[in-house]
């Protein structure tokens, strides 16, 4: 395992080798934050990270912060003007005599540069690190074993059949004869007995129209079947809601008297409240 | 070899065949109830087997031990052929700061994504969010003073570098030696 980590360290270093300025430009757009940046440009001019070489690296960092604009994030930008600034600071220390490092600021600009210098270092480990995680990662998805698909399959609710062949058989036989004499023997004529709603809510607004007042009882003393019943009262209920009557009821469970003080009442109406119930 | 062995042979082969995930050794010898030290003298037979070492012909699968676990695969060189049986045109890659902040992960862990921001002097959100959506890394804890959550590799990642555990990254303390010991940000 470490030889192939420090293989493809050396092939990432010989990539850097043949970058020249030419695959530089093109390669700008890609660099993922001033770490990235910084550490391509010391490998890029094969030199450690040593003060000699630090101005023109510098300079070369500024260049491209100042030829990009970074119009998209803000944050990749402070993070780019931070480490330019640190880089800046760190020359202006080295361009001043150095005689004497008791300057406050110079002692400053050179804890600022370790601190820099470690974390590039820091940053440099983990994405030398990356390649191996890269080269791994891309071999293994490669590779063939049983799918996760099946999981589906598996986490699905599964069929436990125990039915024999012959009892499948004599079951479809079963229903199937079943069906045939079963068709005919379904009673539907009390659906077609009962009134319909509409003719429920045209009997209702216009008894109740022209009596005035009348008890829940009257209303429905016509009604042949429960059904009929329930749905008188649920148009009541409906005819309330649009205040066209008025319920009275004195007693608890007593008589329930209806009074009609709706207006206009055409049959358009009635299909309106037909739909809703 | 007893045929006592034998039968373990099967019912382990049995069992690795339809198994999804890496079965680690301890599981298979709990489910046949053999000492776990029997159990890794089958598993390292069928793997002997199935590479031809036992005076039988090499399989055109290979038994592998990944992330704590054994898994039957496809042998590297029928991966073509196999692409072209389910008509698939190969996987995913990462991207690169996908690849570098796994590193960060991996040997760091338990991180914080600040922690990891502060390394690639990057935002480390959106590629958190790739990596936990594809379960290579995990939420381990929230941290109880920063309340900063805090994370992790999955055992999902071991299968997906082909290890068998943490231990087989390459070592970087040879990358990092360069006086970063002395790191001021490092807790």
């Amino acid at each position: 395992m470490p030889n192939q980590f420090s293989s493809t360290v050396q092939q990432h270093q010989a990539l850097e080798k043949i970058s020249d300025r030419e695959i530089f430009h093109v390669r700008l757009d890609q660099f993922d934050g001033p770490f990235d940046l910084l550490v391509t440009l010391i490998t890029r001019r094969q030199l450690d990270i040593t003060h000699i070489a630090l101005s023109e690296v510098t300079d070369e960092f500024l260049r491209y912060v100042q030829r990009n604009t970074f119009s998209e994030h803000v944050e990749d930008i402070s993070d780019f003007l931070l480490v330019a600034a640190t880089l800046l600071d760190i020359k202006i220390a080295q361009l001043l005599p150095q005689s004497q490092y008791t300057d406050r600021e110079d002692v400053h600009a050179l804890a600022a540069r370790d601190l820099l210098f470690a974390r590039l270092l820091e940053y440099r480990a983990f994405r030398d690190a990356s390649a191996w995680f890269a080269q791994r990662y891309e071999l293994e998805i490669q590779r063939h074993s049983r799918l996760g698909e099946d999981k589906k399959v598996s986490g699905d609710v599964q069929i436990d059949w125990k039915m024999s062949l012959e009892r499948f058989h004599a079951l479809a036989l079963e229903f199937f004869s079943r069906e045939k004499k079963a068709e005919p023997d379904i009673p539907v004529s009390h659906i077609h007995d009962s009134a319909t709603t509409f003719e429920h809510i045209s009997h209702i607004v216009t008894v109740l129209k022209e009596a005035r007042r009348l008890t829940f009882r009257q209303l429905v003393e016509n009604a042949q079947q429960k059904r009929d019943i329930v749905t008188r009262f649920m148009i009541l209920l409906e005819l309330y809601k649009r205040d066209a009557i008025i319920f009275d009821q004195i007693t608890i469970l007593g008589e329930l008297v209806i009074q009609w003080v709706g207006h206009n009442w055409d049959e358009e109406q009635i299909t309106a409240l037909e739909v809703n119930i | 070899m007893s045929l006592q062995n034998r039968k373990l042979h099967k019912a382990c082969e049995a069992m690795l065949m339809v198994a999804q995930d890496p079965v680690s050794a301890m599981d298979l010898a709990a489910v046949l109830e053999v000492p776990l030290v029997t159990m890794l003298h089958v598993l390292e037979d069928l793997r002997a087997e199935y590479d031809g070492k036992r005076a039988c012909l090499a399989r055109g699968f290979e038994l592998r031990e990944l992330a704590g676990g054994w898994k039957i695969y496809a042998r590297a060189e029928y991966d073509p052929t196999i692409n072209r049986l389910m008509k698939y045109s190969g996987a995913q890659k990462l991207s690169q700061a996908a690849y570098e902040t796994l590193a960060i992960i991996a040997y760091k862990q338990p991180i914080s994504k600040s922690a990891i921001s502060a390394i690639r002097a990057v935002n480390a959100d959106s590629v958190v969010r790739t990596l936990l959506s594809k379960g290579l890394i995990v939420e381990m804890f929230v941290d109880s003073e920063t309340s900063a959550t805090q994370y992790g590799t999955s055992s999902e990642l071991l299968v997906h570098l082909g290890i068998n555990t943490l231990d087989e990254l390459p070592r970087i303390s040879h990358l990092l030696e360069d006086g970063t010991e002395s790191l001021p940000h490092e807790q």
